[in-house]
C-alpha cells in the first residue's frame, strides 16, 4: 500500500492518493474520502447508482460482520466478496459509529461488543481471527474507545491503559500472520494532550507496521458525534496532527456534521466513515444542504420527509440533483413510505443522501485543488450555524434513549 | 376518433393435451402483459424494498403488479392520488396496475365490516366512531382515482367454506353489484373493469354466476372466492369449472393463488393471471423460494452454506450472494430486499418457463419435470386427479 499527499497547506487540507492496494492494484483512492459505513443497500442497488470500480470503499463494524467469521474461514475468500463487494475498498472497524455505544460493561482483555442478537466480549484473539479471515484492505487496532468530553480522568487513563495492551496483542498478531490487510492504529487519549501523547508514543515504537492513525475517543457514536464540542475537539486534533506523521493517512470515524467535518479536512484528516448519514436517514431525513461555491446560495441543510407540507410535493428532494431518487421519485412519494412504514423509503434516502455527501467529497477535493476550501467552509458553516439547535437538538442520552435510537436503525 | 380498446387479448398457442393457453394481454399505451402472468402484490404502492428499475431489469421484467384499493385509499388517500394523476405516476411504474375492489380487504382485515344490498359497511380503522360505507361505485371511483389497466368489481364476499343460502346470496349479489360498477366507471376507454365468477364451492352456482356475468360487455374475468381454506379436491374443480364457463377470447384470473404448484395446475386447467402475497411475505421471515419447495435461512444449517439460494437462478441475488450471507444478516432489513428479488424473480421464470414450454407444445413435459422435483416420492392426489382431467398423466 502506498499513500502520497499530492498536495497540502496549513489549515487547507490536503489532498492524498492512497494506491498499490494488494488485493486492487488497479485502484486509486483519492483522499479526503468517504467510506459507506455497514452498507446496507444490496450490490444492485448499488450499482444502480454508483461506480463501485472507481472510488467505492465501505466499512464493516465488527457487531454487523463477527457472526461471519465461520463461513468466511471456510470460504478462504474474504469479506469482500462474501458481502457481494469485491471490488470495494474494505475497512474492518471494531465500533459500528452509526449507533450510539453503551458506556461501561468492560472486563478484562476484552471490549464488549453489541450487536442486535446481544453483547458479546471481543478479546484480541478473536478480533485477529476475525481479521484473518476477513482479509480486509485496512483494519483498526482493537482499542477502548469508551471515552467522551466530561469523562472522568481516570476511565480516560484506564481506556489508554487497555488500548496499550489490545494494541501490543494486534501488533504481535499481526506479524505473525503476516496478513495483507494493513492495520490503522487507534489514537485514543479523549480530550487529553497528555494522554494522547502517551498513546502515540506507544503506537510509534511499531511505526513500521502502520499504515495510517484513527484519531478516535472523542465521543461513543451515533447522535453523539453530531454533538461534540467541536472547539475543544479540534484542538485536539490540530495538536494531534502535528506529532503524528505526514506521511501517513489520518482517519476519523463518526456523525460529525459537515461543517465539523470540512474543519476536520482542513486540519488534515483524509478518511472519513457515512455514519451521519446513517443519522440523518434514522430522522427521515434527505440532506439539501448547499455546496456549490460558484452559486453560493444558502438553504435549510436538511428535510424532514414526514412533515406534512411533502404530502403533495411532487418534486424530488432536491433540484438537479442525479441521484436515482431525485430523478424517479418525490417528496410525496417518499412521505407516503414513512408514513405506511415501508422499507423503500430508508433505502431511498440513503441513495439520496449517499450520493449528496458523495458529490460533497468530490468538491472538497476540486476546493482544496483549488484552494478554494475556505469559501466551501464558509457556505456550509452558514447553513448548519443558521439552521442551529433546529435541527440537532441535544437528547438526554438515557438506556431508554439509546434503546429507541438504535432501534429506529434497524 | 374513437380511444383504441385498453386491453386486448390474443391467445398466441395452446397445449394441445391441456387448457393451457399462451396468450398476450395489451393495456393501454401499448403495454405488453405476456400470459400466463403472475402478479406480485405491492399494496400501498412499493414492492417491499425493492425499487422500480430492479423490477424493470432485464433479468426481472416485471410487466404487472397488484395494488390494494383499500391501503392506497387510505393512505395516500384519493386527493393525493388525484392531484398526481394516479399510481402509475406516484410510484414512477409505467408499466401495467391492477387494483383490487378492496372489498376483501375490508372484511378480511376490519372485524366490524358488514356487508348490506347497498354496499359493504365499515368502521374507520384509525377512527372507529367513524362510519363509512364502500359501494360498488365508491370502489370504482377510488379505482378510477388510483388509475390501474385493470380494475376489479366490488364483490360479496363470503369465507370459502361457508355454505347455505348465504353463498347464494352473495352470488346474486355480486352479479348485482357488476352492473353498478360499470355503470360507474367514468373511465371505460382507460380501465377494464373484470367481473368477478363467484358461487362457493357449488358447481350450480358458479355456473350460473358464469353465465350471468359473461353477458356484460367486459373484457376478462376473474375467478374469486377461492384459496380461502377448502379442500384442493373442490378447489381444482371450481377452477375447471370455471374455466370451461368462460369465454376463450378473454383472459381469465384467479384471485390470491400463487404457490408454485397451483399455478402450474391450474395453467393447465386455463388461468392465465394470478397475484399472491405470499412470495414477498415469505421473504421478509427469511424463506426462498426454490424448486423444490422453499429454504428457511434463518436456520442454522445455511451458517456456512456457501451456496447460493439456487445455483440454477439468474436473479441478482443468486448471482451475488451465498445462502451463509443471507443467514449472517437475517435481521437486517438488507435480508428482506435480497430474498424479495429472488422470490419475486422465481414466480416471474416460473411462469416464463410456463409460457416456453406451453409455446414449443410441450407443456405436459414440463409439468412431469417439475413436479417429479418438487415431489419426488409422493405426488398429491389432487394434482394427479386435477392433471389427469385435462389429459397430463403424472
Amino acid at each position: 500500500m502506498k499513500f502520497v499527499v499530492e498536495l497540502s497547506s496549513k489549515c487547507s487540507g490536503r489532498l492524498g492518493l492512497l494506491s498499490n492496494i494488494e488485493r486492487l492494484p488497479e485502484r486509486c483512492i483519492n483522499t479526503p474520502f468517504l467510506l459507506f459505513v455497514n452498507p446496507n443497500l444490496s450490490r444492485e442497488v448499488l450499482e444502480l447508482n454508483f461506480c463501485l470500480k472507481s472510488d467505492f470503499g465501505v466499512a464493516l463494524p465488527i457487531s454487523k460482520t463477527e457472526q461471519m467469521e465461520e463461513p468466511l474461514q471456510l470460504s478462504k475468500k474474504g469479506i469482500s466478496e462474501f458481502i457481494g463487494l469485491s471490488e470495494c475498498l474494505t475497512f474492518l472497524t471494531f465500533q459500528n459509529t452509526s449507533e450510539l455505544t453503551r458506556t461501561g460493561h468492560h472486563e478484562k482483555g476484552s471490549i464488549p461488543v453489541f450487536r442486535t442478537a446481544g453483547k458479546i466480549n471481543l478479546n484480541t484473539q478473536r478480533y485477529m481471527n476475525i481479521v484473518e479471515v476477513s482479509k480486509p484492505d485496512f483494519y483498526l487496532s482493537l482499542a477502548d474507545s469508551d471515552t467522551w468530553k466530561d469523562c472522568p480522568k481516570r476511565r480516560l487513563i484506564k481506556s489508554n491503559e487497555r488500548s496499550q495492551e489490545f494494541f501490543e496483542e494486534c501488533i504481535s498478531h499481526h506479524k505473525k500472520i503476516n496478513s495483507k490487510s494493513k492495520l490503522i492504529a487507534t489514537v485514543e487519549g479523549g480530550y487529553n494532550m497528555h494522554e494522547r501523547k502517551k498513546c502515540i508514543d506507544y503506537l510509534k515504537k511499531e511505526d513500521e507496521y502502520i499504515s495510517g492513525f484513527l484519531i478516535d475517543g472523542f465521543h461513543r457514536n451515533g447522535f453523539e458525534a453530531t454533538q461534540v464540542d467541536v472547539d475543544a475537539m479540534t484542538e485536539i486534533v490540530e495538536k494531534t496532527v502535528e506529532i503524528l506523521n505526514n506521511d501517513k493517512v489520518r482517519l476519523m470515524f463518526g456523525a460529525y456534521l459537515p461543517h465539523v467535518t470540512l474543519q476536520l479536512i482542513s486540519l488534515g484528516i483524509d478518511i472519513f466513515d457515512s455514519s451521519f448519514i446513517q443519522i440523518v436517514t434514522n430522522m427521515n431525513r434527505a440532506l439539501v444542504f448547499n455546496f456549490d461555491i460558484n452559486n453560493p446560495v444558502k438553504r435549510f441543510p436538511e428535510i424532514d420527509l414526514t412533515d406534512e407540507k411533502y404530502k403533495e410535493d411532487f418534486t424530488g428532494f432536491l433540484e438537479n440533483c442525479d441521484c436515482l431518487a431525485c430523478r424517479q421519485h418525490t417528496k410525496a412519494y417518499v412521505n407516503h413510505l414513512l408514513i405506511t412504514k415501508e422499507l423503500l423509503a430508508p433505502m431511498l434516502l440513503t441513495i439520496h443522501n449517499l450520493h449528496h455527501y458523495k458529490r460533497f467529497f468530490e468538491v472538497i477535493r476540486e476546493c482544496i485543488k483549488n484552494n478554494k476550501l475556505p469559501e466551501l467552509i464558509k457556505l456550509v458553516t452558514d447553513q448548519y450555524k443558521e439552521a442551529g439547535s433546529l435541527i440537532y437538538e441535544q437528547p438526554e442520552i438515557t438506556d431508554k434513549y439509546i434503546k429507541k435510537h438504535n432501534a429506529s436503525s434497524k | 376518433m374513437t380511444k383504441p380498446s385498453p386491453l386486448t387479448y390474443k391467445v398466441l398457442s395452446k397445449c394441445s393435451s391441456s387448457k393451457a393457453r399462451r396468450g398476450l394481454m395489451i393495456l393501454r399505451q401499448n403495454k405488453p402483459v405476456e400470459l400466463p402472468v403472475f402478479m406480485p402484490v405491492g399494496t400501498q404502492g412499493t414492492l417491499k424494498g425493492i425499487l422500480v428499475d430492479q423490477l424493470k431489469q432485464d433479468n426481472m421484467n416485471c410487466q404487472i403488479m397488484l395494488g390494494n384499493t383499500y391501503h392506497l385509499g387510505l393512505r395516500p388517500g384519493p386527493e393525493i392520488l388525484k392531484k398526481v394523476n394516479g399510481l402509475h405516476n406516484f410510484m414512477n411504474w409505467d408499466r401495467a396496475l391492477l387494483t383490487d375492489s378492496g372489498g376483501f380487504q375490508m372484511v378480511s382485515l376490519l372485524e366490524l365490516a358488514e356487508i348490506t344490498e347497498e354496499g359493504v359497511k365499515f368502521q374507520s380503522p384509525f377512527d372507529s366512531t367513524k362510519e363509512s360505507m364502500l359501494t360498488p361505485e365508491e370502489s370504482i371511483k377510488l379505482q378510477n382515482v388510483i388509475g390501474a389497466d385493470i380494475i376489479m368489481q366490488l364483490d360479496d364476499v363470503v369465507k370459502t367454506t361457508t355454505t347455505g343460502p348465504r353463498v347464494e346470496e352473495a352470488m346474486l349479489r355480486t352479479i348485482r353489484w357488476i352492473d353498478r360498477c360499470l355503470e360507474a366507471n367514468e373511465r371505460n376507454e382507460d380501465q377494464s373493469i373484470f367481473p368477478i365468477v363467484q358461487g362457493g364451492l357449488q358447481p350450480e352456482l358458479r355456473k350460473q354466476c358464469a353465465e350471468a356475468l359473461t353477458k356484460r360487455d367486459v373484457r376478462g374475468f376473474a375467478v374469486g372466492g377461492l384459496s380461502g381454506g377448502e379442500s384442493k379436491d373442490e378447489f381444482w374443480k371450481i377452477v375447471s369449472l370455471s374455466t370451461d364457463l368462460l369465454p376463450e377470447n378473454k383472459p381469465r384470473y384467479l384471485m390470491g393463488v400463487g404457490f408454485a404448484s397451483d399455478l402450474i395446475v391450474c395453467v393447465a386447467l386455463g388461468i392465465d393471471m394470478f397475484d399472491c402475497v405470499f412470495p414477498t411475505r415469505t421473504a421478509r421471515f427469511g424463506c426462498a423460494l426454490v424448486r423444490k419447495g422453499q429454504l428457511n435461512l434463518r436456520q442454522q444449517k445455511y451458517e456456512c452454506d456457501l451456496e447460493p439460494i439456487d445455483k440454477r437462478c439468474k436473479c441478482s441475488t443468486c448471482k451475488t450472494y451465498t445462502r451463509a450471507y443471507i443467514h449472517s444478516i437475517i435481521n437486517e432489513p438488507l435480508m428482506c430486499s435480497l430474498v424479495s428479488i429472488h422470490n419475486v424473480y422465481f414466480q416471474l421464470q416460473l411462469m416464463r418457463d410456463i409460457r416456453e414450454a406451453i409455446d414449443q407444445d410441450k407443456y405436459p413435459e414440463f409439468v412431469k419435470t417439475y413436479m417429479d422435483e418438487l415431489y419426488p416420492e409422493n405426488k398429491p392426489q389432487w394434482i394427479v386427479d386435477a392433471l389427469n382431467s385435462v389429459n397430463i398423466k403424472l
